[in-house]
């Protein structure tokens, strides 16, 4: 059989060139379909406490108030929670992966693959975008349910979206891929997620935080997804929009950068 | 005990009496100091991250409700730092307890400490003071904290004492009672997750219950979460707690009901 083989090679075509776009497009292809293979224990699990999150932090988020919700509460509220869904999957799912095959010492074969890197940071931004999407929309309608928040959606949600979740998947790419240590990573993501959640002004304005926080944050990515995402959903003027995109922009530049240093890097 | 004495008691028939009976209350005392020098020497990496991790769930979660909030009523705010120790308990028992026992089950080491020749309560009796007394320097600071961003003035009793400990006791209890109940660490680090999450947004220890759905008020009732605030609260206060002999009752039932589970688990042969 083995010999059959080896005498065969001379008139078998050589193997399709690995470049261009129809190889980067199959290997895209490959990349997430065994990104999702592999995942597909946890993908259910994930899928559910991303919805169970985002709804139960809306709902939770009203309890804190001891009369009624003030109205603007009500929309930093609703237009923050989508982004905190968006962001969490990006940030933790990543290195929460890395660190295990890290761990497991399967990490190396996996960056072995015969695949651009690039396709696989598209696959996981795609991988992020299923998981992200459906717990933002959820915790979108749990807003106007719960508060009868006035919501109008323009079409500026899209680039919003997809552009918050980017940067978070690349922010968590860079975090996974550049910390060889997966015990650090985890405790950065999680320190991170802590800042997020209560130090930054996402679901509430900036002025409620002291002043020395809130200019720490005009410089982080966090308040700035919060406000491209408002101004996709309220009809209330929102200032400093372009501002936040080119803001968004720059960290996913930068997030870019390091991951594919990291990532391209030989041993 | 030294090398010789080791050996001469391995051939009692020789002559030289058995150096210990095993059983008694000074062979159990003497387990219990032994276990409390080999639980801190095996801990003693992890103990600074756990007072650490008390102050930033416990002073964190109280500064960032008043970020949440606009426009903070005084009354508001005497809940907030007096609900801040209270916090501060929620992820020792139910994050730091569980990690630590659930590692002992990865690395292997779980079986091998419970071989060890000492009465099994000794060893749980070792974990839960040091758990407990770890506790104490987390929710002074959190409390001190809290104060120091608030500007507010407690009038602190002698209350604070059994109170403090008590409420450390029973979130050590029911973190050792949960990590030993559920055997695989992964479940325990998920379920212990999701309870954090739910303990944050969902618990009416540094808001008043007045503001929660009667449903969720009433189911706060049984779950200890509530009565830890109360009995912090009632110690640092006067006026706000009416009802305290309830709340002390329903955790020293919790803290017995996580007694009972570690025995029920510890104490079964395979």
């Amino acid at each position: 059989m083995t010999a059959r083989v080896i005498a065969a090679a001379p008139s078998v075509t050589l193997p399709r060139p690995r470049f261009g776009p129809v190889n980067w497009l199959r290997s895209y292809l490959v990349v997430t379909r065994w990104q999702l293979a592999s995942l597909r224990l946890v993908l259910p699990v994930l899928a559910a406490v991303e919805i169970l999150a985002g709804v139960g932090f809306v709902f939770g988020f009203g309890l804190f108030f001891p009369g009624s919700i003030p109205a603007r509460s009500v929309l930093y509220l609703s237009t923050g929670a989508p982004v905190i869904t968006l962001y969490l999957v990006g940030l933790v799912l990543v290195p929460q992966v890395v660190g295990q095959q890290k761990l497991a010492q399967t990490y190396d074969f996996v960056q072995s693959l015969p695949v651009p890197r690039s396709a696989g940071f598209a696959a996981w931004y795609s991988m992020n975008l299923l998981l992200g999407v459906p717990a933002m929309v959820a915790s979108l309608v749990a807003a106007a349910f719960r508060y009868n928040a006035a919501l109008h959606v323009s079409l500026a949600v899209i680039p919003a979206t997809m552009l918050i979740c980017l940067t978070s998947t690349a922010i968590g790419y860079a975090i996974g891929h550049a910390i060889p240590l997966p015990m650090l990573a985890n405790t950065l993501v999680q320190v991170l997620n802590f800042f997020v959640f209560g130090f930054s002004a996402v679901v509430f304005p900036a002025d409620q935080l002291p002043a020395w926080l809130a200019a720490v944050n005009s410089g982080l990515p966090f308040e700035a997804m919060g406000t491209v995402m408002r101004a996709a959903l309220s009809t209330v003027p929102v200032e400093g929009v372009a501002g936040a995109y080119a803001l968004l922009a720059a960290w996913l530049a930068a997030g870019l950068l390091v991951a594919a240093a990291a990532v391209m890097r030989r041993g | 005990m030294d090398a010789q004495a080791a050996a001469t008691s391995l051939q009692p028939g020789i002559g030289a009496p058995l150096e210990h009976l095993r059983r008694g209350p000074a062979w159990w005392l003497r387990s219990y100091t032994l276990m409390l020098r080999f639980d801190l020497s095996s801990q003693r990496a992890w103990l600074p991250t756990a007072v650490a991790l008390q102050i930033l769930m416990g002073a964190g979660m109280a500064i960032i409700y008043g970020f949440y909030i606009p426009h903070l009523p005084r009354v508001a705010v005497l809940y907030l730092v007096t609900g801040a120790p209270a916090l501060a308990l929620v992820p020792l028992g139910l994050v730091f307890v569980p990690t630590v026992i659930g590692q002992q089950r990865t690395a292997g080491t779980y079986d091998f400490l419970w071989s060890l020749p000492v009465p099994r309560a000794a060893g749980v009796a070792s974990t839960l003071t040091i758990t407990t007394l770890l506790a104490i320097p987390g929710i002074v600071a959190t409390l001190l904290l809290a104060m120091w961003r608030y500007g507010v003035e407690l009038s602190i009793s002698p209350m604070v004492v059994p109170a403090f400990l008590l409420t450390a006791l029973m979130a050590s209890s029911v973190g050792v009672g949960l990590a030993h109940l559920i055997g695989n660490p992964v479940v325990t680090n998920l379920i212990t997750n999701i309870l954090v999450f739910v303990v944050l947004l969902y618990s009416p220890i540094a808001f008043p219950r007045s503001q929660f759905p009667t449903w969720l008020a009433n189911i706060h009732e049984v779950l200890p979460l509530y009565h830890m605030g109360v009995v912090v609260r009632a110690s640092l206060t006067t006026g706000l707690v009416t009802d305290v002999a309830t709340s002390y009752f329903v955790l020293a039932a919790w803290t017995f009901a996580g007694w009972l589970a570690t025995a029920w688990v510890v104490g079964r042969r395979p």
